[in-house]
């Protein structure tokens, strides 16, 4: 297993929509066990395959960080089928560092998916859970937690953006 | 090294990827930012949010007068929606861009008029919405719109908000489409309009290649109000000249306004103030006269 380097804004692989999973194998079982050790090691509760550069319908999320392996949910394909309520908290994201806000997500979702194996299931959360799974799944479309923000917010997180991405500027050149 | 050789195999295979135009404005890439908006204003002009954008984006580039334009064109929109203050923020905004431009200091007196009359255009929509607005499955931001086309009218104005909901919910909403006649000379049809939006033309003479046209009517203009109040004969041919939305009153209507009116007298005299009936027959009258 290796840890992966995490893309950080404004990389452009974060806003791509990413294509479906169809070819369930050791190559997908692979990514998805790098993508858990890279989550586990930065450290973070929930990673989607963009943040380390694939393109692919694939997100991991463990609320344990690394803690409690019974924890650890490998999503392939997921979608959100249901959603209930809505709660406002502080969301951070490992490809925005140093950035965080308050976003309002469902109270509780349920989100449809596949296995690494390519078996269907159905996965309810709330809380916390419930917030992981819709970032996340925000990322395989190319939404960053930022985007949900308004107004004020929204200019304040613009200006950390700026920053961050002149930041990343000066590290590249 | 065998990792790498995949990632660069997958990224060829969908081709480059696009920032967002948030993204692109973070950067700083303010033109491509502004030619991204104004595609997608192509596709869905009412985007509010994309317009407000664009309006910074215009600001960043130094291009003021198309930056006001957006200010001002959202500030409208808002307005029409009942959200003064946002219009009136937003107003305030392009003025500070174009300090010299005095339209824009008269726009934003109309709103902060029409903000001032809050209560009066809290009744007025509720007595909008009971004048079949709610049969026809008005929404309440189209009754905003409402609203919003009669607010400057010189009926709206005078009469005070209590009068406005009694007088609205007594009237009945009706849409006339391009080139339909509303009413004939000579009809005894006893009720009046109240012009919401469009444009009727009064018409008199045979045929309709020959006649005249006598005068126009717009938003806020009443016309038959000598037909309800005085039982006359309509003085002139109505024809649609613009999709007309009006509220008409008939004897039905008035007859409910008047019962348990506090001021019966004043509230009828707003209503044949604009003596536009009177104006159209001595037009008539003069035309005849004079053939």
């Amino acid at each position: 297993m290796a840890i992966l380097p995490i893309r950080i804004y404004p990389d452009p692989v974060l806003r791509l929509k990413c294509r479906p999973v169809t070819e369930f194998g050791p190559r997908l079982a692979r990514l998805a066990a790098n993508m858990a050790e890279t989550m586990h090691a930065a450290p973070g509760i929930g990673l989607a395959a963009p943040q380390v550069g694939a393109e692919e319908c694939l997100a991991v999320v463990d609320l344990s960080v690394g803690e409690d392996p019974a924890q650890l949910r490998v999503l392939v394909n997921p979608e959100v089928v249901r959603s209930e309520g809505l709660e406002s908290d502080v969301e951070g994201c490992l490809s925005l560092p140093g950035i965080t806000d308050k976003v309002d997500r469902p109270a509780k979702v349920t989100v449809r998916g596949l296995s690494l194996a390519g078996e269907p299931f159905e996965l309810t959360g709330d809380g916390w859970l419930a917030r992981a799974l819709c970032h996340e799944i925000d990322h395989l479309q190319g939404i960053l937690f930022v985007d949900h923000l308004r107004g004020l917010r929204r200019e304040r997180v613009r200006r950390q953006l700026r920053k961050l991405a002149a930041e990343r500027e000066e590290v590249h050149a | 090294m065998a990792l790498k050789s995949w990632f660069q195999g997958v990224r060829g295979k969908t081709g480059p990827h696009e920032y967002t135009i948030d993204d692109l404005i973070v950067l700083e890439r303010y033109d491509e930012a502004a030619e991204r908006l104004v595609t997608k204003l192509k596709d869905n002009p009412q985007d509010l949010h994309s317009h407000l954008k664009l309006a910074e984006v215009y600001t960043e580039l130094r291009q003021i007068a198309r930056a006001v334009i957006e200010y001002s064109f959202v500030a409208d929109e808002y307005a029409q929606d009942g959200f003064y203050d946002k219009g009136i923020a937003l107003l305030s905004k392009a003025i500070k861009l174009a300090p010299g431009d005095t339209s824009l200091g008269m726009k934003l007196e109309d709103l902060q008029n029409e903000k001032s009359m809050e209560h009066v255009r809290s009744q007025a929509i509720e007595g909008l919405r009971q004048a079949g607005g709610e049969h026809d499955g008005t929404s309440a931001l189209e009754l905003q719109r409402l609203w919003h086309h009669l607010a400057s009218s010189a009926l709206v104005r005078n009469l005070p908000g209590e009068q406005l909901r009694r007088l609205f919910s007594a009237m009945e909403l009706v849409h006339f489409q391009e080139s339909a006649v509303v009413v004939e000379e000579g009809s005894l049809e006893q009720y009046l309009l109240l012009l919401v939006r469009g444009v009727v033309d009064a018409m008199s003479g045979e045929g309709r290649d020959e006649r005249d046209l006598l005068r126009s009517f717009t938003g806020g203009d009443i016309i038959g109000e000598g037909a309800l109040l005085e039982r006359t004969p309509w003085p002139a041919t109505y024809h649609v000249r613009e999709a007309v939305i009006a509220l008409k009153l008939n004897r039905e209507g008035l007859e409910k306004c008047l019962i348990g009116n506090p001021d019966p007298r004043v509230f009828i005299e707003m209503l044949r103030e604009q003596r536009n009936d009177r104006a159209v027959a001595s037009t008539v009258q003069s035309l005849r006269g004079g053939s």
